[in-house]
């Protein structure tokens, strides 16, 4: 198929090229002879197994070439000899044809479709009428038969969507040409022509035969795409829009006449098809034409009347017709009438209309009668789901209607009313006669009511015989909702357990919220708490739980407003000063009567878990009151006394909630006393009032340590307690020595705790250590203390006691995981390593650093050789101390000691390097953590060693012989990697050598042209270093592949000298290149290959073996290249058919030597 | 007991090392330079091959050059005969120097009689320009030559080349663009090898290597004067830390190498090529006293 396919192509530039001397005639009846041969080797070939599949290329190649210089004797020039295209559109159609006829043998629908396809672009090419009319009538035609006879409905798919997009694309042409959409000379023939289409695939849909439903189906879309285009086309060559519903029209009862003639219906589909056609488009006329009043009335009657003819005839499709233009009416109801409604409902304009009042209440009738009542009748004939959704669809939009109803005949501050009537009417209803929709549609409808008495009737001032309008309408709303809170409870529907709920709570937000509009501002919270009060009881006596939850969100509602409003009410109840209710303020009154009422709601909560939300909110209420009335200094230890008290009556009552307010008590005062009692500076009898108050509360914490809510949290108070008296030595002890008195106090405590085995205590040591750690780092980081001996003192005192404590915290059975202690052995090591950088010159704190990291590492072993027990874990955890310093000092050194050139700097990095390797090898023999293999830390601590020395190159030698210093370490770290036999230095080497070619590549090769560089001797150098590292790469082979060898290095590692061999004989290539030319440049690759291919038999490597010959091969294309070469502007058609041949010819081989060749494979 | 040994041997080594190392004073400062300096090579390494594959042909770079040069001469107007008299001295230095450049183009050498203009540039295809202000701080005809032979060299190495053939322009557009664009410098690596080369360049065409000496020593002089701060030891880790952060962004920023740096990489240069010294020969042609030059040299 390839080598036909660039042959046809080589053809395609062949005919449009001028070649040879002959005449047109004769290059004409030379391709023509090469077409004909093409199809006539093809056919004699296709009849020998062996070669079908090539005698079919040649075919299809034959009919190719054969249409191409068809098209070619009347179009291109090299070949014309034919100067009327209208005859050449029938030659053309006259092969076609015979492919088409060729092809029927192969019985396929796509090979002959193919054919069409060929023959409709021929058409599409040829624009002049009516010929090209003519032909392609004869081409659908002749299609048309096919595919009855053959029955072949799909292909008449494609026919027909060939046919109308080939007239279409023939009109747009057309149009082109005049300059726009006018009529135009053949226009008549052009509709004519239209419908002849349209008249020829409906002939075709009606005369068939059918085999199975599969048929029916791809013929069913036949049927319906066909008037699709064809009115799609229509209307893009008609010039007469006001025709237009008339043709539909026509159309439509054409269509249901077809429906129903004998022949439709033989087969049920077409009668059907044709029917629902027709109808939809004698339905859809009207809609063209469209106006009039209360049209959607007329489709009603309608729609009405198809259903009812589907009732009584038992037709389902006139049932189906009838729902579908109630839908039609519904949606255009709802487009036409309730937007212009609601515009004006929102505008505040009059939208009063007797009209539209009568309108939508008659479609709402109409609806709801179709679906409840109609059905109920006749229930079987509704069974089918769809129908059932229909009608319940038709139901939901039918109470929009009524709504919409109302809101065009009801005054506006009556609305929510009459809507809480419907709701109560709908559920009523729905609940009687178990009418699921009806409840559904008193949701929505609820919903607006509940909106509509909120925003139309929350600003009502009239009354009505002396009661507030507003009480009324909201009353009654609330009323009618409890109502219909009850139907929708008893009813079947679903949701219904959550949403009589919700219209319970709508009923109780209307009254909350006329309670907020009527009372005066500090009675609103104590008549929600009365509310509650009443709803709890009611919920009480009649188990409705749901009543008590509308309780317990106004006790939330009164808390809230009773915070927000009542707590700021400093007013008294009497304006006399004289009168006792004048020493009683408002405030006090409301928030103790709201705080009454929320402790008697205790009783009835809807959870018995929310008991203590009800008495928190109550403590919360008493104790911000405390809070305004008591004295600023000792607010602190009034609560400390009401927590007490409380503790007393959790103690009396057995309530444990009463003890955790106690406990939160304790934290306000706490925090309190942190807040204000720490800044007092009066004194009381020669005390310092701070002291005293200070004193107390921690005392009193001290005290209620003993009720509190949990053990656990018992802690809580010491540490409280301690806190205090840390922070009060703070304020009092000299900043230098705070630190220290810290330490010393976690000393303290980690001995207590070691005594009284109180895990509190630890805590308490831990947090003072890390207080101390911290405070040491802040104040010595003050470069007024760099390098002097109060620093170098005072840290390493730190740090010694903080090395200490690794050792004391440890106390068995009190500490929860022994791990932590290792905690201040990394605070100890953090500081020591700091104190190094301020203690010692830039350039040095690297290598400092690294010897701690070595002491660190070793410090395990040697605390072990002692007989003291270290687990392995910390063994672990002082090593990984000692990572952390060798990364640290690995990171340094690149800013502090390659800034510098010569040999101190360089002696301290390779130094460092030395510690890299020393603890990579000392790992090798240890056991390790899980962490430590995860993280591959050995195979880090190499790559960290061999990165220096790397670095060491890159920085301290010249630039152009940096590539020698890699070129080492790749063979450096191979002789590793084969003396140890250690993987790890392998796959640096690899790295090395990437590095090394980038580098050589990227920068020498780049520089070779500077004469007073050494790139060229540095790149000589480096890539011999690589190519003597092959035997090495040999060597390493032989130690075989790890066992925990990554499976993407695994390749590397079996053959190490692939890559090792590959990249110095690519890059010796390169420079080759790069200095050489011409014919030095040739010989001097030969010269490579040759030695490649030499060594390679020495190395018995086969891939080294072809690497040889490919350059050697290299070299003879590039000597044929430079002999060779030259441009033809003809070369291209040749080389195309020149290679198309060639493949065929390998094909015909293959072919024919199939079996020896895939033995010799 | 070999590993304690082994251990033991480490430290001492280490320790000797630390010895030596404060008996040397071995004055350090600390910072990215290192680190940056091999990102912005390794930069310049990998987006060489890309730069060299669009690279103009020499018909189109000189064509978009002359296009350029004769819109910035436009600009600058008519020389008034002192001047023009300066622009030919300042031409057959160039055309000296340039003689033994790679490229063989048409070099032209062309002076901006501007005080403020502390600067030299190239243009693609062979125009460079040199300010007055930068041609009053040089002492001698040496220094001349190798400032010439540095922007010669970026267009004989196709610094400016590439540079507009980065822009990824039609040929008409390039040449509007902003002259600007190559009066900002080009990487180190590439300003490194500009001196280089350029400084090969003078020596071959018979001046003194110590006129480029001589001329980053006035550069470093100069720098110091304007702002270019006294590197202080960092007093605190922080402070080290956030040092290094900064000296690392200002640094990837900087074009140009410090002047120090210049002039170490050419004296390293002399030792290694044993580049004669011939004595300095003075300017034959000062240009008319005016103000000093008041900003920082970019060359």
């Amino acid at each position: 198929m390839v080598g036909i396919t660039a042959v046809v192509v080589g053809v395609g530039f062949l005919v449009g090229s001028q070649w040879g001397v002959f005449p047109p005639w004769l290059r004409v009846l030379i391709l023509y002879v090469a077409g004909l041969g093409l199809l006539v080797g093809g056919i004699y070939l296709e009849r020998k197994v062996r070669y079908r599949f090539l005698g079919r290329g040649l075919i299809g190649g034959g009919w190719a070439v054969t249409a191409l210089v068809t098209y070619a004797i009347a179009n291109l020039n090299p070949l014309l000899v034919l100067p009327d295209k209208n005859v050449d559109l029938f030659l053309l159609l006259a092969v076609i044809g015979a492919m088409v006829w060729h092809t029927l043998k192969y019985n396929s629908q796509l090979v002959t479709g193919a054919s069409f396809l060929l023959g409709f672009l021929a058409i599409g090419m040829n624009p002049s009428p009516p010929y090209n009319l003519i032909a392609g009538a004869l081409l659908i035609t002749g299609m048309t038969v096919i595919v009855v006879r053959r029955q072949w409905f799909e292909l008449e798919i494609f026919g027909i969507l060939a046919s109308y997009a080939n007239h279409f694309y023939w009109l747009y042409r057309v149009y082109e040409q005049q300059g726009g959409r006018a009529m135009f000379p053949h226009h008549g023939a052009s509709v004519a022509l239209v419908i002849g289409y349209w008249a020829i695939f409906r002939t075709s849909y009606l005369w068939r035969k059918i085999a199975g439903k599969e048929q029916e189906s791809v013929s069913t879309f036949s049927a319906l795409l066909n008037p699709i285009l064809f009115l799609i086309v229509m209307k893009y060559q008609g010039f007469h829009p006001e025709w237009a519903w008339w043709v539909l029209l026509a159309m439509g009862a054409v269509e249901f006449l077809l429906g129903q003639l004998p022949v439709s219906r033989r087969r049920r589909a077409p009668f059907q098809i044709l029917s629902s056609l027709g109808v939809t488009l004698m339905v859809a006329s009207p809609l063209v034409k469209g106006s009039g009043n209360a049209l959607e009335v007329i489709w009603l009657a309608g729609a009405e009347a198809f259903l009812l003819a589907g009732i009584l005839t038992r037709e389902r499709l006139f049932r189906a017709f009838g729902l579908i233009i109630s839908f039609l009416v519904a949606l255009y109801a709802v487009a036409l009438r309730i937007p212009p409604l609601a515009q004006k409902i929102a505008n505040g304009q009059p939208h009063h209309d007797g009209q539209i009042v009568l309108v939508l209440a008659v479609i709402a009738a109409a609806l709801w009668a179709n679906a409840h009542v109609t059905r109920r009748f006749w229930l079987d004939l509704f069974a089918e789901e769809l129908e059932t959704l229909s009608l319940s669809s038709l139901s939901f939009i039918a109470s929009l209607f009524a709504v919409g109803a109302v809101y065009a005949y009801v005054p506006d501050n009556t609305v929510a009313v009459v809507l809480a009537l419907l709701v109560a009417w709908l559920a009523g209803t729905g609940k009687l006669f178990s009418i699921a929709e009806m409840i559904y549609e008193a949701h929505w409808v609820a919903a607006v009511a509940f909106i509509q008495v909120i925003i139309a009737d929350s600003s009502l001032a009239t009354k009505w015989k002396g009661i507030p309008s507003r009480i009324l309408a909201f009353a009654s709303v609330a009323a009618l909702l409890y109502l219909s809170s009850r139907f929708v409870r008893l009813s079947e529907t679903r949701g219904k357990a959550i949403l009589f709920g919700a219209y319970a709570w709508a009923a109780t937000a209307l009254l909350t919220i006329l309670i907020w509009y009527q009372a005066a501002p500090w009675a609103v919270a104590v008549l929600w708490i009365v509310l509650g009060l009443a709803l709890s009881l009611i919920g009480q006596t009649l188990k409705r739980t749901d009543l008590k939850w509308q309780a317990f969100a106004l006790v939330l509602l009164s808390s809230t407003q009773a915070l927000i409003l009542n707590i700021n009410v400093t007013a008294p109840l009497s304006g006399n000063p004289a009168a006792t209710l004048s020493h009683i303020t408002y405030r006090l009154l409301s928030v103790a009567l709201i705080a009454l009422g929320i402790y008697l709601l205790a009783l009835w909560p809807p959870l018995q878990q929310l008991r203590p939300v009800y008495t928190g909110i109550g403590t919360l209420l008493v104790t911000l009151l405390a809070y305004k009335e008591a004295p600023q200094a000792w607010t602190a230890v009034a609560w400390i006394v009401l927590a007490l008290a409380l503790s007393a009556a959790a103690l009396w009552f057995k309530q444990v909630d009463l003890r955790w307010q106690a406990f939160v008590l304790v934290i306000f005062s706490f925090a309190r006393t942190l807040v204000v009692n720490f800044d007092l500076t009066e004194t009381f009898h020669s005390l310092s009032l701070r002291l005293i108050s200070v004193s107390l509360t921690a005392l009193g914490i001290y005290l209620l340590a003993r009720w509190a809510p949990l053990p656990q949290i018992r802690p809580v108070y010491s540490v409280a307690g301690t806190f205090l008296l840390a922070y009060l030595a703070f304020r009092e002890a000299p900043a230098q020595w705070t630190g220290v008195f810290w330490v010393g106090l976690a000393l303290v405590l980690c001995v207590a705790a070691r005594w009284w085995k109180d895990r509190a205590l630890l805590w308490q040591t831990h947090l003072l250590a890390a207080l101390a750690s911290g405070w040491t780092f802040y104040l010595f980081y003050d470069p007024q203390y760099r390098g002097t001996y109060r620093q170098l003192i005072a840290v390493s005192i730190t740090a010694i006691v903080l090395y200490a404590l690794v050792w004391l915290t440890k106390i068995a059975g009190v500490i929860e995981d022994e791990r932590s202690c290792q905690a201040y052995a990394w605070a100890g090591s953090l500081l020591l390593s700091w104190l190094a950088w301020y203690q010692l010159p830039p350039n040095s704190v690297a290598l400092a650093w690294g010897m701690f990291a070595l002491l660190l590492f070793e410090f395990p072993d040697l605390v072990g050789s002692l007989k003291i027990g270290v687990t392995p874990w910390v063994a672990a955890s002082w090593r990984a101390q000692a990572y952390v310093a060798l990364a640290g000092a690995f990171v340094r050194v690149f800013i502090a000691n390659f800034n510098v050139v010569g040999w101190a700097p360089a002696l301290i990095v390779a130094c460092l390097a030395a510690i890299y390797f020393f603890v990579y090898w000392e790992l090798g023999r240890r056991e390790l953590s899980r962490l430590e293999k995860d993280i591959h830390v050995q195979f880090l601590a190499a790559c960290l060693g061999t990165a220096t020395l790397a670095a060491i190159a890159r920085f301290e030698l010249p630039s152009d012989a940096v590539v020698i210093g890699y070129a080492g370490l790749v063979a450096g770290t191979l002789l590793i990697a084969w003396l140890a036999r250690q993987q790890t230095f392998l796959f640096q080497a690899l790295v090395m050598l990437g590095v090394a070619a980038f580098r050589i590549f990227m920068n020498n090769f780049q520089h070779l042209h500077e004469q007073f560089g050494s790139s060229l001797s540095g790149s000589i150098w480096a890539i011999a270093l690589l190519a003597c590292a092959v035997p090495l790469a040999f060597q390493v082979r032989k130690n075989g592949q790890a066992a925990n060898t990554p499976r993407w290095f695994s390749v590397f590692a079996l053959h190490p000298e692939q890559p090792l061999f590959f990249v110095p004989a690519a890059l010796l290539v390169v420079l080759l290149f790069l200095k050489l030319s011409g014919g030095k440049l040739t010989g001097a690759w030969g010269v490579e290959g040759f030695v490649l291919f030499v060594l390679a038999l020495l190395a018995k490597e086969r891939s080294f073996r072809l690497t040889g010959l490919c350059l050697m091969l290299l070299s003879i294309c590039k000597l044929v290249y430079d002999t060779f070469y030259f441009d033809d502007p003809q070369i291209r058609y040749m080389t195309w058919i020149g290679v198309g041949i060639l493949i065929l010819v390998v094909a015909f081989l293959y072919g024919r030597n199939r079996e020896a060749l895939r033995d010799y494979l | 007991m070999k590993r304690w040994l082994a251990m033991i041997l480490i430290l001492c080594a280490s320790g000797a090392a630390l010895y030596y190392s404060q008996r040397h004073k071995t004055e350090t400062h600390v910072g990215p330079e290192a680190v940056l300096n091999a990102v912005a090579e390794t930069q310049r390494e990998i987006s060489r091959v890309p730069a060299r594959l669009t690279r103009l042909s020499d018909d189109d770079e000189i064509r978009i050059g002359d296009g350029m040069a004769q819109n910035y001469l436009a600009r600058r107007g008519p020389l008034s005969a002192g001047d023009l008299a300066l622009e030919n001295y300042i031409a057959g230095v160039g055309t000296t120097v340039s003689a033994r450049a790679r490229r063989k183009l048409d070099y032209r050498f062309h002076y901006i009689p501007a005080a403020y203009f502390v600067n030299a540039f190239a243009l693609p295809g062979g125009h460079v320009f040199i300010g007055k202000g930068l041609l009053q701080l040089t002492k001698s005809e040496d220094e001349l030559a190798s400032v010439l032979g540095h922007e010669v060299e970026h267009i004989d190495n196709y610094h400016c080349n590439e540079r507009v053939a980065l822009q990824h322009l039609p040929l008409g557009e390039l040449i509007a663009l902003p002259v600007a664009l190559f009066q900002a410098g080009y990487s180190k690596e590439q300003e490194l090898e500009a001196d280089r080369d350029g400084a090969d360049l003078a020596v071959r065409a018979g001046y003194s290597p110590m006129g480029a000496i001589h001329l980053f020593q006035t550069f470093a002089r100069l720098d110091r004067e304007h702002g270019s701060k006294a590197e202080s030891p960092a007093q605190d880790p922080g402070q080290e830390l956030s040092q290094v952060a900064i000296e690392g962004i200002e640094g990837y920023f900087r074009s140009h190498p410090l002047p120090a740096e210049r002039e170490a990489q050419i004296r390293r240069i002399m030792t290694s090529e044993n580049w004669p010294q011939p004595p300095e020969r003075t300017l034959r042609i000062r240009p008319e006293p005016g103000q000093s030059a008041a900003a920082k040299p970019q060359v």
